[in-house]
């Protein structure tokens, strides 16, 4: 398990190596979505982590669109490659370029979905050799990431301390308010809403766009027992925005402080995210009404007016109906009646004995609702269609 | 002789197997449906086994194609069982599947013979990615939201592929599949369906003692209408509308005029202004947020951004014509109106008709005096109706 830092100024390179750091990642705010610093520092930030054996990862992780994608390559080309470990990328048309066009090694963020095997280990036959390392999703449990570095054959990294990214868009969306300040380049303002729960969530733009991370840190360095478990080669440290953290944290880490004490002093307000479990659709059952949701076997159609004392109206879809059948009904509350068909009536209420499609009236049945469904009940089978 | 006009596929949404009708009655030369899993509205009817077999057979009989979507970031146990539901939209014969994960198109092409497109949400921005999902088997590209038509054709002549765009309906202000707000405040998968749409709450901006209030993330809705003949001019093969979730109002009228629209542009080369603002105002006529162009043109400028609630509208659907005989017709109300008032109903073409409601009747013969949601009635008319026909009327 190897950490690896994000850096973005000389003081304190020194100290990494101290601390077993031997690579880092660096990226300047034209090719990275959150860096702060510009070309040239970069160059020069490359060049010294070079002359201390620490080996760069460069960050090149922002979204480039047709128009800006030439122009975002001949700035790339400027950086002298061979100074470089690896190139970091999401924009899979970025990646794709730089094997068919260069020789760098590639680390493939795979940060936004990418949660089944099949789709990493296709990833890893696109980029063959190339590939050098895979960066997982953030919403991946330990166990999940367990079973993916035990399948896969490129290594595998993880944020283990950072922001969460929650939403990245290429609009302005904070500078069109002129109140607010830039600092470096970028605008940093604080988001609430009374129709969340969450409050204080950091919002950024810079050149790139806007974007929104989570108001807690991701902070799974408390639980060195799962990181473990889980395999990951690779632990991302993000402190971009608390630089001074990242000494504090290693020096914690280096002394085997506790984790209470290393969470306290570094990440106090975080969370694991989805490390332990994720059970992000679980509450897609409470989103509708099952009740009223048609299911295949038996199906005749739906009840589209109850009118009490008088008739229920039934859309038949495409399913016939006569004189003495039996059907189920099953009323959006989940309610259940059986009816056997004593009376059948059209639109112009006259009696026929059996309908095919369309509307066909019925007698009232107390107590159902309009989107009941109705089902054939046979003789047959009295298994429930609705089971 | 001049050269024939090449209009892209007009392709409409359909959340339930009652609107897929509606969009292909309207003038939808294609839908996207989702079976009861794998898509990105859990919240949607979405459609059954038999339910798609329907829909499908519905569009074949009508000339138009249907796809699937398939296009949540899945979870290795959702893959489980996507192998049974591909092989039966195979045979079935889904027209295509729409797609944003890689593990779903490789099992999808390990199981089936299904034409693969490329989903908004996998954010194919640029000409190498097309390149590189076509090399995978994808035959159309959904570009993303962010690409402007003068892109998009530069990635068709580049790569050689077919070429989706979002021309009407809401929009992701986030690049599509980068948004996990629901996932980490909600508990939500926003991309396997749950999303809360918190893009869309008014939030306070703070920094110091400087504060704003406002919807900074919610985007005003796409409006590509007066883009036509830009669309076709670049090539686009397909033009789609947003809005699954949204209402038979809405799948039915945006169907009619886009797909006026598109006749008239073959037809003519050319759309003029008093068609255009018909066609603009007919657009109005249900919920919608203020319309932009967004990126189609240029990049979403601070004109893009929705500060507001949506706006409901002017109109509202009163219902449909469920049954339709020569002196009357029945219909579904889902608003109520009485005697006196003024309904419209839209034909699956050309112009609205207006009538003045002189009686309503229950389907017993009763005569009411107004009429309530989800109820049948009859009206008497001597105008030549047909079932599925959308009734709205001024709110």
């Amino acid at each position: 398990m190897i950490y690896t830092p994000y850096v973005e100024n000389k003081s304190g390179i020194e100290l990494l190596k101290d601390h077993k750091i031997d690579e880092v990642i660096i990226g300047c705010k034209e090719l990275s979505r959150a860096s702060k610093i510009s070309f040239e520092e970069m160059i020069a930030l490359i060049g010294e982590c070079n002359n201390l054996g620490l080996k760069v990862l460069l960050e090149f992780d922002i979204l480039v669109s047709e128009q800006d994608f030439n122009r975002t390559i001949k700035i790339f080309e400027a950086i002298p490659l061979d100074q470089l470990e690896a190139v970091r990328v999401q924009d899979v048309g970025l990646a794709y370029y730089l094997l068919e066009n260069t020789d760098v090694d590639l680390h493939l963020i795979t940060e936004t979905g990418n949660h089944n095997l099949v789709g990493l280990k296709k990833w890893e036959e696109i980029f063959k050799s190339k590939l050098k390392r895979l960066v997982l999703s953030n919403e991946l449990s330990w166990e999940k990431v367990k079973y993916y570095q035990e399948n896969l054959s490129t290594p595998i990294e993880i944020l283990g301390a950072g922001r969460i990214l929650l939403f990245y868009t290429p609009r302005k969306l904070v500078s069109i308010y002129d109140r607010f300040e830039w600092v470096d380049d970028i605008i940093e303002v604080s988001a609430t809403s009374e129709e969340s729960p969450h409050k204080g969530f950091p919002v950024l733009e810079n050149q790139h766009g806007t974007f929104m991370y989570h108001m807690k840190e991701l902070f799974l360095l408390d639980r060195p027992d799962l990181l473990e478990k889980s395999g990951a080669n690779f632990i991302r440290l993000d402190f971009r925005h608390q630089p001074e953290k990242l000494n504090t944290c290693l020096d914690l880490l280096a002394s085997g402080a506790p984790v209470g004490e290393l969470k306290e002093k570094v990440a106090p307000k975080s969370i694991r995210g989805y490390f332990l479990t994720n059970k992000s659709d679980v509450l897609f059952k409470k989103l509708k009404n099952y009740r009223i949701q048609r299911k295949d076997n038996d199906y005749i159609g739906e009840v589209i007016d109850s009118q009490k004392g008088g008739y229920l109206a039934i859309d038949l879809k495409n399913s016939s109906i006569g004189l003495g059948d039996t059907i189920l009904i099953i009323n959006p509350d989940g309610k259940e009646k059986e009816l056997e068909i004593k009376t059948l009536r059209n639109t112009q209420g006259r009696d026929v004995s059996t309908k095919n499609s369309g509307l066909v009236l019925t007698e009232y049945v107390s107590g159902i609702w309009v989107k009941a469904q109705i089902y054939k009940k046979s003789a047959q089978d009295e298994s429930h269609p609705a089971h | 002789m001049s050269r024939k006009i090449i209009v892209p596929e007009l392709l409409a949404p359909a959340g339930s197997l009652e609107k897929l009708k509606v969009a292909i009655d309207y003038g939808a030369n294609a839908v996207y449906l989702a079976g009861l899993k794998f898509g990105l509205r859990a919240a949607a009817d979405n459609f059954t086994y038999q339910e798609l077999e329907e829909g499908v057979s519905y569009c074949h009989n009508h000339g138009a194609k249907a796809y699937v979507v398939l296009n949540g970031f899945l979870h290795d146990k959702d893959l489980e069982d996507l192998p049974e539901f591909v092989k039966y939209l195979d045979e079935i014969k889904v027209d295509a599947v729409i797609v944003s994960d890689l593990g779903v198109i490789e099992t999808v092409k390990a199981n089936s013979n299904l034409e693969v497109h490329l989903s908004t949400q996998a954010s194919c921005l640029n000409a190498a990615s097309a390149k590189l999902w076509k090399s995978l088997g994808v035959t159309r590209i959904v570009v993303g939201r962010e690409v402007s038509i003068a892109e998009a054709r530069l990635i068709k002549e580049q790569v050689d592929i077919e070429i989706e765009m979002f021309v009407h309906g809401s929009m992701c202000m986030a690049y599509s599949g980068n948004c996990t707000i629901s996932n980490f405040t909600q508990g939500r998968d926003s991309n396997r369906g749950g999303c809360a749409h918190s893009c869309r709450f008014e939030y306070s901006l703070d920094q110091k003692q400087s504060k704003v209030t406002s919807h900074f993330m919610s985007s005003k809705d796409l409006n590509g209408l007066r883009l036509i003949p830009e669309f076709s001019q670049a090539g686009i093969d397909s033009i789609k509308v947003e809005g699954r979730m949204k209402s038979h109002l809405y799948a039915g009228t945006v169907s009619k005029v886009y797909a006026e629209a598109l006749k008239k542009y073959q037809a003519e080369g050319e759309l003029i202004e008093e068609d255009i603002k018909r066609w603009e105002s007919e657009l109005t006529k249900f919920t919608h947020r203020d319309y932009a162009a967004a990126n189609l043109i240029e990049k979403a400028s601070r004109d893009t951004i929705y500060n507001d609630r949506e706006n409901d509208g002017d109109y509202g659907m009163l219902g449909r014509v469920v049954e339709a005989q020569d002196d009357h017709f029945v219909m579904q109300v889902r608003h109520a109106f009485s005697p006196g008032d003024q309904i419209e109903v839209l034909p699956f073409s050309g112009e609205n008709i207006t009538i003045k409601i002189e009686d309503i009747f229950t389907l017993g013969g009763e005569k009411i005096e107004k009429t309530k949601p989800s109820t049948l009635v009859k009206i008497p008319t001597n105008y030549k109706l047909a079932p599925n026909f959308i009734v709205r009327g001024h709110k």
